[in-house]
């Protein structure tokens, strides 16, 4: 897990316990968030057969690249496994409804804070 | 596309409709050695499509069934809630809801339908409760 620093704040299983609500965090260094940023453009580039210069922040997923709910499923399984991180799709599903990633930047965007937060994220503005 | 035409056989309260489409081939590079989306599919639905003639048919239809009934709902689930066990030739498939995904529909009834039409599978979710 190079770059990423896991900051837990105690709890033998990783997690602060506040309140009765169990909570997790990843503190990412820049070096890790380039690599997750990285991994979101290679993998927008060879799952739509495209340039990856052809891609930037503001490329919308759907209308530009036809991306859909598999692909997004796709980098989230390659960025949980690289990470290890756990979180529910319900959870995360909750969120997109409340905050939509429609662009490569917003999809970035939302996987630094999958791994920063887990299933936290849908607490999390962005 | 040809048409498809289904004659609902259940009755109640309509509350919800939901379809979702999708292509075989590209469940062909999941096809596993593992569970490629622990997150969607359980161990138990990968096992199963793993002994089937066709593997990607049945990772593929399991997953349009459950994208059908997120749309249904019209809200998120927890696709580990249910299992669907699928395999190409027409036959529907079996779907199996688990308690927190029952504790969610109540006591709605749910009817599923897939159709294959030209390397695509099309999943039909209709959800049924009581009144009508």
């Amino acid at each position: 897990m190079t770059g990423v620093r896991r900051q837990w704040l105690g709890g033998s299983d990783g997690h602060v316990e506040a309140n009765g609500v169990k909570f997790g965090m990843q503190d990412i260094d820049q070096a890790a968030a380039q690599q997750i940023r990285d991994l979101v453009y290679d993998f927008f580039a060879a799952e739509c057969d495209v340039d990856r210069a052809s891609l930037n922040d503001s490329t919308r997923i759907i209308e530009e690249l036809e991306g859909d709910s598999l692909m997004f499923l796709s980098l989230l399984e390659k960025i949980r496994k690289r990470h290890g991180i756990g979180i529910e799709l319900k959870t995360l599903a909750r969120h997109l409804m409340k905050k939509p990633a429609n662009t490569i930047g917003q999809v970035i965007e939302l996987s630094l804070a999958i791994v920063r937060h887990g299933d936290d994220v849908v607490n999390v503005e962005l | 596309m040809t048409s498809s035409t289904w004659n609902s056989e259940t009755r109640g309260l309509l509350l919800g409709v939901g379809i979702d489409v999708e292509l075989v081939a590209r469940f062909a590079s999941l096809v596993p050695s593992g569970n490629p989306l622990p997150m969607v599919f359980t161990e138990v639905e990968v096992a199963h499509s793993a002994v089937q003639g066709d593997p990607a048919f049945a990772l593929c239809a399991a997953f349009c069934v459950k994208e059908a009934l997120f749309k249904a709902l019209g809200g998120p689930i927890d696709p580990l809630g249910c299992q669907v066990f699928a395999c190409a030739g027409g036959q529907e498939p079996r779907v199996e809801i688990g308690p927190s995904l029952r504790a969610e529909i109540g006591e709605a009834t749910l009817e599923v339908r897939l159709f294959e039409e030209g390397g695509e599978v099309i999943a039909a979710v209709i959800l049924r409760g009581e009144g009508a």
